[in-house]
């Protein structure tokens, strides 16, 4: 057996004997019979060998021998090793080749003995073979069970961890592949910082054919003047003694006589390096960059991510939880009409799903037949993983996978029996298969607790250490709403922009965690808009519903942001089960936990960044701000701090050009800290018109390439359009304070801005009950209007817009007679009170003001006209 | 999906048909017609809004939340329809919604029965805030007196003269 590709080993073998005799060294066992050799004509050296480096014992060289068996015995490792290795599942042939038949052994096991502490990490990267790519699984015996991960050569790594708890002894460690053709493999033991630097390929970077960057020795005129033209093309100067050069018309052709423009550029840079007025000559490397959610075309709606800290964890987990799965339970994903395919920003990343309600494998959520529909699985499905594709939005989990699971029917609404079956369907216990998600996002409730529920759950937390993610619920009560107030299921409430408890958010000490879920009566960022959740939908035009986003609120919307967070968590630690998660998160590293639980907050609002750093030592630039918005009516320049997170070294090596519509400037402040100041050039904008840039800040941090991006927006606005002063109340008052000082309103209105304007109305009182607040009865008042910023309920404070009719400062008295009205009334609000002065001596002082009070509106918001909760 | 949209249409066209089955006026109450509802209108307010002009209509269109196509509601001709907003106000969870179920007229009073549905206590819902409404054109009569029946206790009563 086996000697049909033995041949081929021996050469090499006789090669290496040849070396070793001629190091003259000799005498070792391996190498009885050295051929002797004549000391003036020998080529002599060392080959060092870089530590840790290991082989496995049955790799096809060794099984190709004459009478070779696999190895049945265990290997046994160092404490630190780089172990390259051979499996194949069966016999075979790789084909013919070049006239040779060449085949390869079966050995689909190795067994190493490796000595592990609690916290170490084993990864097993498959680099496949010519015969194929089959999935290998690197295999952990701890004592207690099997940990494991799989991995293929398109596959991240696999990673086995030994968690903790387990004694610092050897263990057994298998590699075995589930395929019969042939796979190369290398397995190391290493700390997380070596695992990101080493490469196992050869470099590959892109370069732009038949350029060179070329520094020059002498003075630049000196070296110019001896590049000839038949040499090279001087393109652009780049600095004092760097120049572009290109690759002139005679080079394409004698350079080399043959190969690709790539391999005939590089035989021109080897030539240009040969000349003596060249200090380096290197290739035109393209720049690229991991794009993130940062980069989508609606980041700057996603308030979400940055109070999440999404874009520093995006950094830490550039891959996005690839090889992650995430079952989201719910109303099943919208596919187009004309299309087979789902959502087109989700179709990349979702897997074959389950559908309970009309119980088949195709979870389509086909809209309510009673009212519209929002896609409410869609939506979430979308927070979770959304593809980074330069359209609409990128999940917070962008890489990782969707297994849609359709429990909920007609109008958002389904039974307790058909979200058990889901939850056993994922978990496999209905049959008997492996887990089919890591990760299960319930963005659903109400439930009583129900024991069935519970099992399933149980089951899935610990036969297959999955991680379950529940809202919270929308009631704003303490009640517990189940699945989320399971002790197994992570609980989470809901926030706004501003990191408050959102006004609809349950709350009580069953509370896990916060996350956004957005506020859509509050603007808590002060960024101009409600505070609701952006993610995948459709909307219907008037031709049926088609693929698009929307703005959600609820503890539906903040579930999705932690189940994305957990899967970019579970990519970078590879076992990370539920204890595991709680551990971190009652210690405070997946929130901004300030040290005590709260019923609002659990243990604090997500920050997806503190996460990562929890699990790795790892360095990354964060900026601040992530994203910047120039314009007239913003800021013409604004600066981005990049502040080093994690303990290494930085080293930026490039800030990609800026459109001739901005510039950057780096400065580097003395705390370490590196500043770009991006300054904006107006009369390279035109006015009213969108634009869009991201700058690529590419750095080395502990030797790991990274980069980050930083979106820049910028709008020239003619003011007309672009005033605002914030959304407004318009109040009619009583003419006469009450004790406090304060005007109280007896009926309001709130008005957003639109294109620099606010229009109001209120209706006269129709007599029935409840009086809205829109509504006005006859009598006379003070017609005033104003911002509430601080939102204490009451308007016109300093610091406050504040309008007064006919002219602030001079208000009137007007009186309102039944069945009479007043149209087209105008009057002006402003962040400044009019002085008096001698030109304006009819103004009064007021020394007693206090605002005017806003009406209670709790009890009966109006439809009227208005865009605002009153 | 196909047919469930289909039966959304199917739905109104019912309310119609138990509109015309009323005992008065029948020509005015077959033109009363239900042109949308959602449970995404994106109004706060539970309550009705009278809408008489494309002024008075615009404010209730577009605004953060909604989600249904206004092509239709646009397209109403004033002079001839005016158009009632019955909302439920803002909900807590998905299963909510408002529709036109009858349509009534007594005197210059018209009307509207509304069928109002809600999740079963025993249903898991979506976790998500919606904000329900039923959007009606009725002719632009001089009507005195609106009521809504079915969406609370007592009828909401709003005076149109």
């Amino acid at each position: 057996m086996a000697t049909f590709s033995g041949y081929r080993l021996l050469p090499l073998v006789s090669g290496l004997l040849v070396l070793a005799g001629c190091g003259g060294g000799g005498g070792s066992s391996e190498s009885p019979e050295l051929p002797a050799t004549e000391p003036d004509n020998a080529l002599t050296g060392q080959i060092a060998i870089e530590a840790g480096s290991r082989v496995d014992w049955d790799t096809m060289d060794q099984l190709s021998l004459i009478a070779a068996e696999p190895s049945v015995g265990s290997q046994t490792l160092p404490v630190s090793f780089i172990l390259a290795g051979y499996v194949s599942g069966a016999r075979g042939s790789y084909g013919r080749t070049n006239g040779q038949f060449l085949g390869f052994e079966a050995d689909p096991e190795d067994i190493f003995s490796v000595p592990l502490a609690p916290g170490e990490t084993l990864r097993l990267e498959s680099l496949g073979s010519r015969a194929g790519n089959p999935e290998l699984t690197l295999s952990l015996l701890d004592g207690s069970g099997t940990n494991f991960q799989t991995t293929d050569r398109d596959s991240p790594p696999a990673e086995v961890r030994l968690a903790d708890g387990y004694p610092e002894q050897d263990y057994s460690v298998k590699v075995t592949t589930g395929g019969s053709v042939p796979a190369r493999y290398v397995l190391v033991k290493a700390t997380t910082e070596q695992f990101g630097s080493l490469s196992l390929s050869w470099p590959d970077q892109e370069f732009a054919a038949e350029e060179a960057i070329v520094t020059l020795k002498s003075v630049p005129s000196a070296g110019i003047a001896a590049f000839s033209a038949q040499t090279a093309v001087m393109e652009r100067q780049l600095g004092e003694s760097d120049w572009l050069m290109r690759m002139p018309a005679q080079a394409l052709g004698s350079a080399t006589a043959d190969g690709s423009s790539e391999a005939r550029t590089l035989a021109w840079i080897a030539e240009l390096r040969k000349r003596p007025e060249v200090s380096s000559a290197i290739p035109n490397y393209r720049f690229t960059t991991t794009s993130t959610p940062v980069d989508e075309e609606m980041y700057a709606l996603q308030w979400h991510y940055n109070l999440i800290n999404g874009p520093v964890a995006w950094q830490l987990a550039p891959e996005g939880g690839t090889g992650v799965s995430v079952a989201v339970l719910d109303t099943g994903l919208f596919s187009p009409s004309d299309s087979s395919a789902w959502h087109p920003d989700l179709d990349a990343n979702v897997d074959p799903g389950r559908d309970f309600v009309d119980n088949d494998s195709y979870p389509e959520d086909p809209g309510n037949s009673v009212g519209s529909s929002v896609f409410h699985g869609t939506h979430v499905a979308g927070t979770i993983g959304a593809v980074v594709n330069t359209m609409g939005i990128g999940g917070v989990a962008y890489g990782s996978r969707i297994v849609p699971v359709r429990v909920l029917g007609e109008g958002g609404t389904g039974t307790s029996d058909d979200l058990i079956e889901g939850i056993r369907w994922v978990t496999g216990q209905s049959d008997n298969s492996p887990e089919r998600a890591q990760v299960v996002n319930l963005s659903l409730g109400g439930l009583p607790e129900i024991q069935q529920l519970e099992d399933a759950i149980v089951f899935g937390v610990n036969e297959r250490d999955m991680i379950f993610v529940g809202a919270a619920g929308n009631s704003a009560t303490s009640q517990p709403s189940f699945p989320a107030a399971s002790p197994n299921v992570l609980a989470v409430s809901s926030v706004d922009g501003g990191g408050r408890l959102a006004s609809y958010s349950n709350f009580g000490s069953w509370i896990d965690l916060a996350a956004p879920g957005g506020d859509a009566s509050r603007d808590g960022n002060n960024d101009g808009r409600a505070d609701v959740v952006w993610s995948t939908s459709a909307v219907d035009r008037g031709n049926g519903f088609e693929a698009s986003y929307i703005g959600l609120q609820g503890t539906s919307m903040a579930a999705p942001h932690v189940a994305g967070v957990i899967a970019l968590l579970k990519q970078e630690s590879g076992q990370t089960d539920y204890q595991n998660i709680r551990g971190l998160l009652e210690a405070g590293e997946l929130t901004d936990f300030s040290g005590v639980r709260s019923d609002q907050f659990g243990f604090g609002i997500l920050d997806a960044s503190k996460a990562l750093q929890a699990i790795g030592d790892v360095t990354v630039l964060s900026p601040s701000p992530s994203q910047l918005f120039l314009g007239s009516e913003t800021s013409l320049a604004q600066t981005v701090s990049l502040s080093k997170i994690g303990q290494g070294s930085v080293v930026i090596d490039s800030v990609s050009e800026a459109p001739p519509w901005f510039t950057v400037t780096r400065s580097d402040l003395p705390d370490g800290t590196i500043a770009l100041e991006f300054a904006l050039e107006e009369s390279a904008l035109e006015a009213n018109v969108s634009y869009r840039e991201t700058i690529q800040v590419a750095y080395t941090a502990d030797g790991v390439s990274r980069s980050l991006s930083i979106p820049v927006v910028a709008q020239v606005l003619s003011d007309e359009l672009a005033r605002t002063a914030g959304d407004h109340f318009v109040l009619l008052v009583n003419t006469q304070p009450n004790d406090e000082g304060l005007y109280e309103a007896e009926s309001q209105v709130a008005v957003e801005v639109n294109n620099g304007n606010y229009t109001f109305r209120f209706e006269p009182d129709d007599g029935v009950e409840p009086k809205e607040l829109y509504e006005m009865a006859p009598g006379s008042y003070y017609l005033v209007a104003g911002s509430d910023i601080d939102g204490d309920g009451i308007i016109c404070q300093p610091g406050e817009a504040c309008a007064e009719y006919p002219v602030s400062g001079l208000r009137e008295v007007i009186t309102i007679e039944a069945g009479q009205g007043l149209e087209d009334i105008t009057m002006t609000t402003s962040f400044t009170r009019p002085t008096i002065s001698g030109s304006s001596l009819d103004l009064l002082p007021r020394p007693e003001f206090s605002g005017y009070r806003l009406l209670d509106n709790s009890d009966s918001p109006s439809t009227n006209g208005s865009k605002l909760s009153q | 999906m196909k047919f469930k949209r289909l039966a959304a249409c199917c739905a109104v066209t019912m309310a119609f048909s138990l509109a015309a089955c009323s005992s008065v006026a029948v020509d005015s109450v077959a033109e009363v017609r239900q042109i949308t509802h959602s449970a995404y209108c994106g109004l706060r307010g539970p309550g009705v809004a009278y809408v008489a002009s494309a002024e008075d209509l615009e404010p209730l269109l577009g605004v953060s939340g909604q989600n249904f196509s206004t092509k239709m509601i646009r397209e109403v001709d004033f002079a001839s329809e005016h158009l009632v907003f019955v909302t439920l106000g803002q909900k807590p969870t998905a299963g909510f919604s408002v529709a036109l179920d009858n349509v009534r007229f007594a005197g210059e009073t018209l009307t509207l029965e509304m069928f109002v549905r809600k999740p079963e206590p025993d249903m898991i819902v979506a976790q998500v805030i919606t904000s329900p409404c039923a959007i009606v054109a009725v002719p632009a009569t001089k009507w005195q007196r609106l009521e809504i029946v079915g969406v609370t206790d007592k009828p909401l009563v709003r005076d149109l003269r």
